[in-house]
C-alpha cells in the first residue's frame, strides 16, 4: 500500500487511530511510535538540488572563521566529520570537501512538503524541528496494519515524492524511538519490540543517549561511569546527589529505556526565531541594525508561513566572554511586521548591550495572544480606529514578499539592507530603495 | 472583645465579604474580614483595595472590641455549624492570642489566628453627602442590560468597566468590548447634578445588583474617583476606572434599513442547536430572505447544522457571519417574548431591541463572511 492509506477507508472524521475496534473490556493498547528523521537532511537537499555534489563529501554552513557545519553529507562524515563541528576544522580534515550555503528556506519547503505526509499516517503527528518528527501510531495497526509495513510504505512515499532518504525508528515510546531512528541511518528502518527496551539500550554508548549531553557525560567519566550498563547499577539516591534530583532521575530512566517523556506534550510551537554567530565580533550600530533586520525579517517570513505569530518580542545576545544575556518585552498584539519587530528588538538590544560589542546576536518572537493567526480577525470591530491604530501599508509589505518568494523564488526581492526601523535616522544616501515600496 | 449573634445573621455577611476578598493567602491582611463589635452591632469590613464593603448587624457585646481574621476559614467554620447562637470572643490579636468561636450549648471550640487591626487598609465605604436616590429595580435592570458586555481584554482596560454618563437629560448606562455594545437610558433621578462620566468595574455593579432587593430605592454617589452604594445594612464603594471611554455615540447606527422580529425562545432555541456544530471561531451565519431566517453553522469536519424560522421579512437576500455569543448574551437579558433585528447589510453593525422597545438596545459587529 502506497500513496494515502487513510483516504482508502474511514473518513477523516472519524479519527481511526483513537481505538478502532476496540471492545469493551479489552486491555489498553501498546503504545507505538514512530520518529521518522530526514537523512543528513540539508546536505541531501543540496545533492538533490545540485546533482554536481551527489556522491562527494559536502558540507553545508558558513565558510567564514566561525561557521559551523550545519549538515554533511554521508561521504563527509567518513572524514570524521559531523554537525556543529567549527568550518575551519572540517575542511582540515577533508580539504577537498564543497561548501554550500545554507538555504534554509529551501530545506523549510522541502521539510513541509514531507511532514505534510505524515498526517495520513497518523492523527497525532509532533513536527519536532525541519528535519525530525514523532508519528504517535497508537492503535493504528490494526487498520494500517504491521508497524514495519507501514513504515516501509511512508519510506516509499517519500522517496517518490521527494526523492530524499528517511530513517524511521519504531518503539513503545518517543525515547525508544528516537533511539531507533539512529540505528540504521542513512535510509533506515528500526523497531525496538515492547519489553526490549532497556536491553536495547543497553547496547548503546552513552554518548548515543538522548539528552545526554558533553558536560553530563563528562561527570559520569570521572565517577568512572563510561557505559550505559554501568549507569545503570547506580543508585537513584547516588544519580541525584551529584547531578540533581531532575537529572539524576533523568538519567536514572533513561539507562533503563524509559522515557523520562520527551517532547510530551508537544503540539504546539511556542516561539519562532533566529539566531547568528558573526564571523567578527560586532559593536557598529548599523551592521547590528542589518543584522537584526535580516534576522527579523526571516522570523516574520517563517511566522507568515506557519501562521503563527506571538506577541512577546526576544532578542538574545552573547559577549565576545560568552556571558550570555537575553531580553523580551510582550506587547499587546504581536508585531505587525518586521519593522515593528526590528523596532522592539532593537530597543531591546541597545538596553542590554550598552555599546560592547557582540559574538552572537538572535531574534525571535513567542507567546499566547488573542489571536496567535495572521488572518484576518473574521470578528469586525465596532471602532475600527481606535482599536486597531496600524499602518495597513506596513502589514501588507511582508506577506507580499511571501507571496512573491513563492511564486518567483526566495532570491526574487530582498530588502535594501540598510533601510532603518522606524525613527533611526541613519539611511545612507547611497544605498538601493525598498523593492516593493 | 467578645459578642454573641445568631449564626445566620454574621454567616451572611462573612459570606458577602468573602466575595469581595480577592486574596487567598491566609497571610495577608487582605484576605482577612474585619470584625468590630460597638454599642449593640457588630461592623463587618473586607475589601480587595477596588471594592470596599461595610455593614452593621445587631449583636449583644459583653465586650467592645476589633479584630480580623481569615475570612475563607471563618465562612468554612460558620457553615459547618449549626443553627443558633454562636459566641465570638478575642484576647489581645496584638500579643498573638486566637479568635475564638464557640457555639453555645455545644461542645465545640474553633480557635482561628487573627491580625490585628490596625494592620487593617483605611477603608472609605461613604460619604458624607453627595447622594441620591434611583429604584433599586431599575438599577438592576440597568446592570443586566449592559455589566455583560464589558471587555476583558486588559489592554483594553478603558473596555473593562460600565461608562455612566448623563447625556441629554438622560442617565445612561453603556458597555462595550470593541465589538459589541450594549446601552440602556433611564431618566434622571432627582437630586442628580449633571456629572462627567464614569466608567464602572462591574465587580461592584454586580455586587450591588444581586445584595439589593429590588424594593425601594439606594442611594449612589459619584465622587473622588469612586462610586458609592448605600442600601439597607449595606455601604459598599468601588474605585473607577480612569481612561478614555470610546465615543461610542459615533457607532450607533443612526438608520438601518431592514427589520425581522422573531419570538425570542424559538430563536434562542434554535441558536442553541446549531450552536453545537459551531467551531471555535464561533461564527455562525443568518441567512435571511423573504418569509424565513436560516440560522446555519460554517461547514466543519465535524459537519453542518441548519435550522429555518419563519418571520415576516420582505427585502434582499442577506447573509449575514456573527459570532453566537453576540447574539445568546443580549437574548439572555431581553426581557419579551418577541425581539427585533434592525440591519442594513453584512458588513454593517446590526441592533436587537426588544419588542415592544424598552429602553435599552445591543448592537453587534458581524464578522466577516469570507
Amino acid at each position: 500500500m502506497s500513496g494515502q492509506p487513510w483516504n482508502n477507508g474511514p473518513s477523516p472524521g472519524e479519527q481511526p487511530g483513537k481505538h478502532p475496534g476496540r471492545q469493551p473490556g479489552e486491555p489498553p493498547r501498546e503504545k507505538l511510535f514512530f520518529h521518522v528523521d530526514m537523512d543528513a537532511f540539508f546536505a541531501s537537499v543540496e545533492q538533490l538540488d545540485t546533482p554536481a555534489y551527489r556522491g562527494k563529501p559536502l558540507l553545508v554552513g558558513g565558510r567564514n572563521k566561525r561557521g559551523v557545519v550545519a549538515a554533511c553529507s554521508y561521504e563527509a562524515r567518513r572524514f570524521g566529520i559531523h554537525s556543529a563541528m567549527p568550518m575551519q576544522h572540517a575542511l582540515k580534515r577533508c580539504p577537498q570537501a564543497i561548501v554550500a550555503a545554507s538555504r534554509m528556506e529551501r530545506y523549510r519547503q522541502v521539510s513541509r512538503e514531507i511532514t505534510s505526509r505524515f498526517e495520513n499516517y497518523s492523527p497525532r503527528v509532533q513536527i519536532v524541528s525541519i528535519d525530525e518528527a514523532f508519528l504517535d501510531m497508537t492503535g493504528t495497526e490494526r487498520l494500517l496494519g504491521p508497524p514495519e509495513g507501514v513504515a516501509r510504505n511512508l519510506k516509499e512515499e517519500i522517496r517518490t515524492a521527494t526523492g530524499l532518504t528517511i530513517s524511521v525508528g519504531i518503539g513503545p515510546s518517543r525515547l525508544i524511538a528516537k533511539l531507533a531512528s539512529d540505528m540504521d541511518k542513512p535510509d533506515g528502518l528500526y523497531r525496538v519490540f515492547p519489553g526490549e527496551e532497556a536491553s536495547f539500550v543497553a547496547g548503546l554508548k552513552l554518548k548515543d543517549l538522548w539528552g545526554l549531553g558533553a558536560v553530563t557525560r563528562r561527570r559520569l567519566e570521572q565517577l568512572g561511569i563510561n557505559t550505559v550498563l554501568a549507569l545503570r547499577e547506580q543508585r537513584a539516591e547516588f544519580l541525584r546527589g551529584h547531578f540533581g534530583a531532575s537529572t539524576g532521575d533523568f538519567l536514572y530512566q533513561l539507562c533503563r529505556g524509559q522515557d523520562p517523556g520527551i517532547h510530551e506534550g508537544l503540539h504546539e510551537r511556542h516561539s519562532i526565531s533566529a539566531e547568528r554567530t558573526f564571523a567578527d565580533d560586532i559593536d557598529d550600530p548599523v551592521l547590528l541594525k542589518q543584522q537584526i533586520l535580516a534576522m527579523a525579517e526571516e522570523v516574520i517570513q517563517r511566522s507568515l508561513q506557519e501562521d503563527w505569530r506571538g506577541p512577546t518580542v526576544q532578542v538574545k545576545l552573547r559577549f565576545p566572554s560568552f556571558e550570555t544575556h537575553s531580553a523580551s518585552r510582550t506587547l499587546t498584539e504581536p508585531p505587525g511586521g518586521t519593522r515593528q519587530l526590528v523596532a522592539v528588538a532593537w530597543q531591546l538590544l541597545e538596553k542590554r548591550r550598552q555599546g560592547k560589542p557582540l559574538r552572537l546576536l538572535g531574534v525571535g518572537i513567542a507567546g499566547q495572544a488573542r489571536r496567535n493567526s495572521w488572518k484576518e480577525p473574521l470578528q469586525q470591530d465596532l471602532f475600527p480606529r481606535e482599536t486597531r491604530p496600524r499602518d495597513s501599508r506596513e502589514d501588507a509589505l511582508d506577506p507580499t514578499i511571501r507571496q512573491l518568494r513563492d511564486r518567483f523564488g526566495s532570491g526574487s526581492i530582498r530588502r535594501g539592507l540598510w533601510i532603518s526601523p522606524p525613527g533611526e535616522g541613519t539611511e545612507s544616501p547611497s544605498d538601493p530603495k525598498e523593492p516593493s515600496e | 472583645m467578645k459578642f454573641t449573634v445568631e449564626k445566620d445573621l454574621i454567616l451572611r455577611e462573612v459570606q458577602i465579604a468573602q466575595e469581595i476578598i480577592a486574596s487567598r493567602s491566609n497571610m495577608s491582611i487582605l484576605s482577612n474580614v474585619l470584625l468590630h463589635a460597638a454599642e449593640g452591632e457588630l461592623i463587618v469590613r473586607a475589601t480587595d483595595l477596588k471594592v470596599s464593603f461595610e455593614t452593621r448587624i445587631p449583636v449583644v457585646v459583653t465586650e467592645p472590641g476589633i479584630t480580623t481574621v481569615f475570612c475563607d476559614k471563618l465562612q468554612g467554620i460558620l457553615r459547618s455549624l449549626p443553627e443558633g447562637e454562636i459566641e465570638f470572643e478575642q484576647g489581645s490579636a496584638a500579643t498573638g492570642e486566637n479568635f475564638v468561636i464557640r457555639p453555645k450549648f455545644k461542645e465545640i471550640d474553633f480557635r482561628l489566628r487573627s491580625i490585628p487591626a490596625d494592620k487593617f487598609p483605611e477603608l472609605q465605604t461613604h460619604i458624607d453627602s453627595g447622594y441620591f436616590d434611583f429604584p433599586q429595580a431599575d438599577f438592576a435592570e440597568m446592570v443586566t442590560q449592559t455589566a455583560f458586555a464589558v471587555s476583558d481584554d486588559e489592554t483594553r482596560f478603558f473596555m473593562n468597566g460600565v461608562y455612566l454618563e448623563t447625556a441629554e437629560d438622560k442617565l445612561i448606562m453603556v458597555a462595550t468590548d470593541g465589538r459589541r455594545l450594549s446601552l440602556i437610558s433611564h431618566e434622571i433621578p432627582e437630586g442628580l447634578e449633571h456629572f462627567e462620566g464614569v466608567i464602572i468595574p462591574p465587580k461592584v455593579l454586580n455586587l450591588v445588583r444581586r445584595l439589593s432587593t429590588g424594593e425601594g430605592t439606594l442611594q449612589m454617589a459619584i465622587a473622588d474617583k469612586h462610586i458609592f452604594f448605600a442600601f439597607e445594612n449595606h455601604y459598599i464603594s468601588s474605585s473607577l476606572i480612569e481612561g478614555q471611554f470610546p465615543n461610542y455615540r459615533r457607532v450607533i447606527p443612526e438608520t438601518q434599513h431592514y427589520s425581522i422580529q422573531l419570538e425570542k425562545a424559538v430563536f434562542s432555541e434554535a441558536l442553541k442547536r446549531v450552536a453545537l456544530m459551531v467551531e471555535k471561531s464561533r461564527r455562525i451565519y443568518l441567512d435571511i430572505s423573504a418569509g424565513q431566517i436560516q440560522i446555519r453553522s460554517e461547514e466543519s469536519e465535524v459537519g453542518v447544522a441548519r435550522e429555518s424560522v419563519a418571520v415576516d421579512f420582505e427585502g434582499p437576500d442577506t447573509t449575514i457571519a456573527l459570532n453566537y455569543m453576540y447574539l445568546v448574551d443580549p437574548l439572555r437579558v431581553i426581557n419579551t417574548d418577541t425581539i427585533s433585528i434592525h440591519f442594513t447589510e453584512p458588513n454593517k453593525a446590526l441592533t436587537i431591541y426588544s419588542e415592544p422597545l424598552d429602553r435599552y438596545y445591543h448592537i453587534v459587529m458581524p464578522m466577516q463572511l469570507q
